[in-house]
């Protein structure tokens, strides 16, 4: 772990927000979350997640009431053992922040937690019918992705759309319940790749409708981003966490003139999705074929934090070239821990086993199951970045008119 | 009996008996191989360019994986590379070929320059399918020269051509103009 904003810290908090009203609501926002919202009230009866939260909310000896943030006068006065209220930088000062060193298996991944969500990213190189023919293979994908909610997923390569359903049935084979959303096959010649996203139902809403592709009009980029809105079940009287997730996989060989797009990317995402549905937390994840020194103007974004800084990604231990992208500020579920789950530690096989699986390992991070409030205090480079305001991260009119298909973006040469 | 001779050596002439010796076929062992080995892969591009062509997405999908990631090949390929840009070569190769191979070209950087007029033919090709185009235009970005007739072809070109097309062609020229 190599984190140096928030190491070492565990975020425990419970915030309690009765209502859940977003300044720039219009009517597509209303249409995806609607389903997602009445799934969520639903999820208030799972039994396993019910059981988690109250444990930690006993824990605390008094959780703030509904509606109440957890700063404001009747917050928990007693702080367990191993935690603090010192507020880390860019959060709310009362919250409970650990002071513990973090629990993690020994692949460094963490348990999963009642408190907070895993999401990965990985590139199965080549993911298409011979990969899930071989049942040995498919089952270690599956495995690999049990041990996340969310990942994002790079290089589906098949004409035959029923190989991520498949893996599905690798993957609920013990009794999870996992579902995708499955982007256009996409590319300049006649191999075509496909993004995806498999989530677990079981503690995460989505759907194919809350996804579209990222509008490429100007064609700057061969495999066209596929952006997917999600939300964390947690039960009644707390407020999820909602994220959008840009999945993205540079052409290796264009990567020179891909990755001077990205930051407009990002931008005009994350500017679409405060507009539409009110959403601040933008992560874009992926297969970026680069190390963060040449991110360029990405690396440039104002708090602008990425979660692999000099480790290794590939499966031979050689490269970095996936990343995952979000602001250190306005993202402040992100609980400080992330990495690369090594797929020939994990199995305990040879570097040249786990090749047969993917050239690339998974990455991932953690983040909060509910949402933070937003910080009102200076950013931890000491002041707040110029355009930034708890109100309208982005300074965005809230009735910007939305694309068609998804955000336009431009050539990184007049930033929007 | 003299007749027979002859007709054995048409049906086995010595050439192709030795080719088909030296060179792997473009069988699912030699993919999977390439695809787990990039340098096998690069060793064996020849190979994975007929694999791009195959409409057999078990040959198409990985051969495509493997020549991704191959990287730059040896230098002694450059020859038997520039062999097949070659007009006379490359009107039988179909685009999926015609891509890979100045995909390759491209990779080699200034190395390779020498294949600019190739290459810049290939950009100036109308009837060529426009990604094949575009790709030989990113193939110029890299070379990073280019010869003066070379940079009047693509002038000439770039003012109706396809906005992407254009700008890799835009591109191609202003990097000439820095070297």
């Amino acid at each position: 772990m190599h984190h140096t904003k928030r190491s070492g810290t565990l975020i425990l908090i419970a915030v309690a927000i009765g209502t859940w009203i977003l300044p720039g609501c219009d009517l597509q926002r209303e249409d995806v979350k609607k389903e997602l919202v009445q799934d969520l009230e639903k999820a208030a009866e799972d039994g396993r997640l019910q059981q988690g939260l109250r444990a930690i909310t006993n824990a605390w000896q008094g959780s703030p009431a509904p509606g109440q943030p957890n700063n404001a006068p009747g917050a928990p006065a007693r702080v367990p053992q191993g935690y603090s209220q010192s507020p880390a930088p860019g959060q709310v000062p009362g919250q409970l922040v650990s002071t513990a060193a973090p629990a993690a298996t020994p692949l460094g991944v963490p348990p999963r937690s009642p408190q907070t969500v895993l999401i990965a990213s990985f590139n199965i190189q080549a993911f298409g019918e011979k990969k899930i023919g071989v049942p040995a293979t498919a089952e270690r994908i599956a495995a690999i992705i049990n041990c996340f909610d969310v990942v994002a997923i790079q290089e589906v390569r098949a004409l035959d759309q029923s190989v991520i359903p498949q893996l599905i049935q690798y993957i609920n084979a013990r009794g999870a319940r996992y579902d995708f959303i499955l982007g256009p096959r996409l590319g300049r010649t006649s191999s075509k790749e496909q993004y995806c996203y498999i989530f677990d139902t079981s503690r995460i809403n989505s759907g194919q409708n809350a996804s579209y592709t990222v509008d490429n009009q100007a064609d700057l980029l061969h495999r066209t981003p596929l952006v997917a809105r999600f939300m964390t079940r947690v039960p009644q009287g707390y407020r999820p966490f909602s994220f959008s997730l840009i999945n993205i996989h540079t052409d290796p060989d264009e990567v020179k003139l891909e990755l001077p797009v990205m930051h407009t990317v990002l931008q005009a995402v994350r500017e679409y999705e405060w507009s539409t549905a009110g959403e601040d937390d933008v992560i874009l994840m992926g297969d970026l074929n680069a190390a963060p020194k040449i991110f360029g103007n990405l690396g440039k974004v104002p708090n602008i934090y990425w979660t692999i800084r000099d480790q290794p990604t590939n499966t031979r231990r050689t490269q970095c070239y996936d990343n995952m992208l979000f602001d250190g500020i306005l993202t402040n579920e992100f609980t400080s821990r992330a990495g690369v789950l090594d797929m020939s530690t994990m199995f305990g096989i040879s570097i040249d086993e786990a090749l047969k699986i993917s050239d690339h390992n998974p990455i991932w991070a953690e983040f909060t199951i509910i949402e933070q409030p937003l910080a009102s205090g200076p950013s931890p480079s000491g002041s707040p970045p110029a355009t930034y305001s708890a109100a309208n991260p982005y300074g965005m009119a809230p009735n910007r008119p939305a694309y068609n298909n998804g955000p336009a973006y431009n050539d990184g040469q007049n930033v929007r | 009996m003299r007749r027979r001779k002859t007709r054995d050596r048409i049906a086995r002439p010595p050439q192709r008996y030795l080719k088909v010796h030296t060179m792997p076929s473009c069988d699912s062992e030699t993919l999977e191989k390439c695809v787990l080995d990039p340098e096998y892969a690069s060793e064996n591009w020849e190979v994975l360019i007929e694999g791009v062509a195959s409409s057999d997405e078990s040959i198409l999908e990985p051969a495509t994986e493997a020549l991704e990631n191959c990287g730059v090949l040896n230098t002694s390929a450059m020859p038997k590379l520039k062999a097949l840009l070659e007009s006379k070569s490359r009107a039988g190769l179909g685009s999926q070929k015609l891509y890979w191979l100045c995909t390759l070209a491209g990779r080699f950087g200034k190395q390779a320059s020498g294949m600019q007029g190739l290459v810049t033919e290939i950009v100036t090709d109308r009837s060529l399918d426009l990604s094949v185009r575009e790709r030989a235009a990113w193939c110029l970005t890299e070379f990073g020269t280019l010869e003066s007739q070379h940079l009047e072809a693509l002038k000439r070109t770039a003012t109706d051509a396809p906005d992407r097309l254009k700008r890799l062609m835009e591109l191609a020229m202003g990097n000439a103009a820095i070297a």
